[in-house]
């Protein structure tokens, strides 16, 4: 790995406030009846410039259909101008700045970071920064805090066709703090220690949502060749494959740059499109044929010096051009290094690279397109393989499903930032910095302690409760029944009544069942029983109303264990429990029907 | 006055200039590239504005930051700013096609984008920005646009009205069609009063405006105006309020002036065809027009004479005889936006009486907007008849205002008989189901 490598890291943390800027719940069912379709365009910022990575996006002239699930409203559909901001979200926000010891500035103030790929319906982000400067140890040194902002989150990604893109509001406006580091991080290993620790900082305020992609990382990292923003490393585990995944990307363009600066560069200007449609009448060739009926047409280009480092054992620059035309919605392109191939054959292959004027180290590409997307391209391709040969990489990739990084877009710059007019600035009050202040007095591992301590719970408990973002739901709980049953209920119970159900339960509706028995004082069999009923489909409000939750009482117990057995007892009394839950749908405590069979075991002796 | 030595706001420099308004200038010009240090920390910042004891600040991140003005010491100019580099395009033609179009911009959400001077969002005087929406359809038209006034709606007025309809009569003179863009909120007053102004046209005029202004890239704003066009390509006599259909985008409706209302303070499809009065709509680019739509008159007559002694006045539990006597009292007409069927209370019609005596003009309009007023099912009802009222049957109440001033100016004698009179598809016809109230 080179001496040049810089790596700084982005970490998302969801909150579970409920939503920044309306006053929706964070978890929502979909519903799937209800959807809206929308265009977004760029708009300037402050200067009057477009930014750059929204033009781009212009270029590709999308359409976006949006599901509405039930917790969004007016302010998703971008209906309705923001509501204030959440207050429980912006003091977390200012907690863990606190404890990245960070300064908190004075005024906040919310911008818009213009977002055209359709995944706001506004067509931005609000994002206010809310500390800079910052640090943490670790085992590799001290990591800068670059800043700590709070953003909403983006609608969630359901499909991508290329033209139309399918998103849900669901996700659209859950509180997201984004914790940026400085370019201090030395290596993978260190990678995943940084974004770890940050986490659990995060996780320590009770305020992170308990969810599989809670918690995201993008990745920054420079060899020398500008920055790359890696987005979409959704695990932990990944921000090691997308380092080396890229390092070795960059490292195969050093060499393809070498090799075709040897052979005397890449003229720009020789780079066009010849319509040879006509030519492929008839063609053998599945994806020209398919592309020629659905209308399309087929484009011809030299590729100058470029034979060979398409695609070779180790050279992929091929690859990267059709990582771009994927992004408009282009599918349909081959080039010489992997013909014959695809239908085509070794005298179509000749035939083409005459008509593209090819000499020995030349290669050649098909676009197979419609007009429109041929005169983009036929501006885009060669820009970014010039910029590629420069080895200018900076620009925002995201790491794919196949295990390595894609291109996204370009990265945006300053201008994509404008004050979001709709909400006033917000001065903080001493009383609240400070208060964020105190909390940031003490470490994580500190805090875990303190909790453990506080509510009377074994520190692995405490421990397992924080990482697991199940801090917050234990707090709820705690506030309904005693602390240590809580823990037990959220790491031992709770996860097997979901894995025999099948089903995850969001954290409002275990809270909510919990206020039930607390309001009809019952106690924990019927916890668990509530809950079972509700994994399988009951309603809250049935739960507030059923008989099938209260244990069964002593006088009931008796009469199941004569029916069962008379006034004999026979059988263990694992057996006898069994056999009591067959004959009842109703909870009981086992040990209340255990002291049953010893007091009878005691008369029947005398 | 700035040097590239640094330079400390002294808090005496800061009283010293209280009580004088400070420009950001007295800082820096917007744009400008400085090293400030702040708390400790420099800083690499480009500057935006003074705002009362504030200084606004642009990251190279984008963010920005407000420190107080006595806590930043400029350290460096880095570089001076360039200036504004947009200019102001106050009349654009676009397209040579035969279908001629005129396009008057009053101001409102349409042509407003955010000062970043204020942070507030203001009408501004370049609408270059909304041509770009229409290039499919630029050959087919000869589109010029004009910017007449830069106003937000609620601060229109009945001489607005009067100066716009004059340079839409003059449009109409030369052009095919008329798109006016019109801020949302009075949009349907403005667009009844011209309905009535214009008691003959050669072409289409069409309102439409805009509920997410265009600085956002979700801006209504581009759609409208394309939807506009497309209408103005059609055979329309009428005045018209085209807007979003849903909160979709794709769909835009076409509505009667005098029957459309603003029904949501922000929804994109706010306006609404109140029982009728849809005249069309496009799905997908593709316009269907309705039967009941009024074809364009051989010529434009337009008459610039309204009476501006005409009100409306909301009924309601606490109304007494002297409010709606002193609510009155300048006023020739009064349009009484009454309860159900139209229906006053019993307390208030010695006064209708005595004022109806005195040659005023009580119509009567419903708060429940849709349905007609019917005054002689209940009692009530009778009594104020009796008193003097005129019922206007399911005409809205703005609708009914716009047509009291064009009524008072026109045919002051015969007031009751052109007020029943159906002049525009004001009043509907038939009574029918239509969808969602």
């Amino acid at each position: 790995m080179g001496n040049h490598l810089k790596i700084g890291l982005e970490v998302h943390v969801q909150l579970n406030t409920g939503k920044l800027f309306c006053r929706c719940p964070v978890e929502g069912k979909e519903v799937g009846s209800f959807e809206l379709h929308r265009k977004l365009r760029p708009a300037s910022g402050e200067s009057g410039a477009v930014d750059r990575a929204a033009r781009y996006e212009e270029e590709r002239d999308r359409s976006f259909t949006y599901e509405c699930p039930d917790n969004t409203c007016l302010v998703d559909y971008d209906e309705e101008p923001p509501r204030s901001i959440n207050e429980d979200a912006l003091n977390t926000a200012l907690k863990v700045a606190a404890s990245l010891g960070c300064t908190v500035l004075p005024v906040i103030e919310c911008m818009r970071k213009i977002v055209i790929d359709g995944s706001n319906t506004s067509g931005f982000q609000r994002t206010s920064l809310i500390a800079v400067n910052g640090n943490i140890e670790t085992s590799k040194g001290r990591v800068g805090i670059t800043s700590v902002c709070l953003e909403e989150d983006s609608a969630r990604k359901l499909s991508d066709s290329g033209d139309s893109v399918r998103y849900s509001l669901g996700r659209l406006g859950i509180p997201l703090i984004e914790i940026t580091t400085d370019p201090d991080v030395v290596d993978e290993d260190h990678a995943i220690e940084v974004a770890r620790k940050i986490g659990l900082t995060a996780m320590t305020t009770g305020m992170a949502r308990r969810d599989a992609d809670s918690i995201r990382q993008d990745v920054n990292m420079s060899m020398g060749h500008g920055r790359v923003e890696i987005k979409g490393i959704s695990r932990i585990s990944q921000i090691k494959e997308a380092i080396e995944s890229e390092t070795e990307r960059q490292l195969m363009l050093e060499k393809v740059s070498s090799v075709i600066n040897e052979r005397g560069g890449f003229p720009i200007e020789k780079f066009h499109f010849t319509d040879v449609s006509a030519d492929f009448e008839g063609s053998g060739s599945s994806i020209i044929s398919r592309g020629l009926k659905e209308g399309k047409h087929v484009y011809l280009s030299k590729l100058t010096n470029m034979s060979g480092v398409l695609k070779s054992s180790e050279l992929r620059l091929g690859r990267e051009i059709a990582d771009l035309t994927k992004v408009f919605a282009v599918q349909g392109i081959l080039h010489s290094d992997e013909l014959p191939g695809y239908g085509l054959t070794k005298n179509d292959v000749m035939i083409l690279s005459k008509k593209a004027d090819c000499r020995p180290l030349d290669a050649f590409m098909l676009v197979i397109a419609n007009d429109s997307k041929a005169s983009i391209l036929e501006s885009e391709i060669p820009a970014r393989i010039r910029h590629l040969l420069d080895l200018k990489l900076d620009e925002t990739r995201y790491f794919s499903d196949q295990g390595r990084t894609a291109f996204l877009r370009p990265l945006p710059g300053s201008e994509r930032m404008y004050p979001e007019t709709d909400l006033e600035p917000i001065r903080l009050s001493k009383e609240l910095i400070e208060s964020a202040m105190d909390f940031g007095k003490l470490s994580a591992e500190e805090r875990i302690k303190k909790l453990s301590i506080d509510y009377n719970i074994s520190l692995q408990d405490a421990s397992t409760l924080v990482n697991e973002a199940k801090l917050g739901l234990f707090l709820s709980l705690s506030a309904q029944l005693t602390p240590r049953y809580s823990a037990r209920l959220i790491l031992q119970r709770l996860p097997e009544i979901e894995k025999k159900s099948g089903i995850s339960l969001d954290d409002q509706t275990i809270i909510g069942v919990a206020k039930i028995i607390k309001g009809r004082s019952l106690g924990e069999i019927s916890m668990e029983a509530a809950l079972e009923l509700i994994s399988k489909g009951t309603s809250l409000e049935d739960i507030r109303i059923t008989d099938a939750i209260e244990p069964l009482s002593d006088v009931r117990l008796s009469e199941i264990l004569n029916e069962l057995s008379g006034n004999d007892v026979v059988g263990s009394p694992g057996e006898l429990i069994a056999a009591v839950k067959q004959r009842t749908s109703r909870p009981f405590d086992p040990r209340d029907l255990i002291r049953l069979i010893e007091s009878r075991k005691r008369i029947t002796q005398k | 006055m700035l040097s590239a030595t640094a330079m400390h706001y002294a808090p005496e420099r800061v009283l010293a200039d209280q009580g004088v308004r400070m420009t950001g200038k007295e800082f820096a010009e917007f744009g400008t590239r400085l090293k400030i240090e702040h708390e400790g920390q420099v800083l690499e910042v480009t500057f935006i504005k003074r705002d009362g004891d504030e200084l606004v600040f642009k990251l190279p991140s984008g963010y920005n930051v407000r420190f107080s003005f006595k806590a930043v010491k400029l350290v460096e100019i880095l570089e001076e700013s360039h200036g504004n580099s947009k200019h102001a395009m106050e009349v654009a033609t676009i397209g040579s096609g035969s279908r001629k179009i005129s396009l008057l911009s009053t101001g409102g959400t349409i042509s407003s984008k955010v000062d970043y001077a204020t942070g507030a969002v203001k009408p501004t005087e370049d609408i270059s920005f909304i041509l770009d929406s229409i290039r499919d359809i630029k050959e087919k038209i000869t589109l010029k646009a004009n910017i007449i006034d830069s106003i937000l709606s609620e601060n229109m007025k009945p001489d607005n009205w009067i100066r716009i309809g004059r340079l839409v009569s003059k449009a109409l003179d030369e052009e095919d069609a008329v798109i006016l863009l019109h801020g949302t909120d009075t949009m349907s007053y403005t667009a009844s009063a011209l309905a009535f102004m214009f008691e003959k046209q050669r072409g289409p005029i069409i309102l439409t405006g805009s509920q997410r202004s265009s600085d956002r890239p979700s801006s209504d704003a581009f759609e409208n105006i394309e939807a506009s066009v497309r209408f103005s390509m059609e055979q329309i006599g009428e005045v018209g309020i085209c807007m979003h259909a849903s909160i979709s985008d794709g769909r835009s409706t076409l509505i009667r002036g005098v029957r459309a209302r603003k029904m949501h303070t922000t929804r994109r499809d706010a306006f609404r065809a109140i029982e009728s009065g849809e005249l069309g709509s496009i799905i997908d680019r593709k316009v269907l027009l309705s039967r009941e739509i009024k074809e364009p008159d051989e010529e434009t007559i337009f008459s610039d004479k309204l009476d501006l002694a005409a009100g409306i006045y909301y009924f309601n539990p606490l109304s007494n005889e002297d409010d709606l006597e002193s609510f009155s009292k300048k006023k020739k007409a009064v349009v009484i936006m009454a309860t159900g069927l139209g229906h006053v209370a019993d307390r208030l019609l010695p006064k209708i009486r005595e004022l109806t005596d005195e040659g005023k003009h009580f119509v009567i309009t419903s708060q429940c907007l849709y349905g007609r007023v019917d005054l002689e099912v209940y009692a009530s009802g009778r009594k104020l008849l009796a008193a003097g009222a005129v019922p206007l049957e399911n005409m809205l109440p703005e609708t009914a205002l716009a047509k009291s001033m064009y009524v008072l100016a026109h045919h002051s004698d015969e007031f009751e008989k052109w007020m029943t009179k159906n002049l525009r598809g004001e009043i509907s016809e038939r009574s029918l189901l239509g969808g969602e109230l």
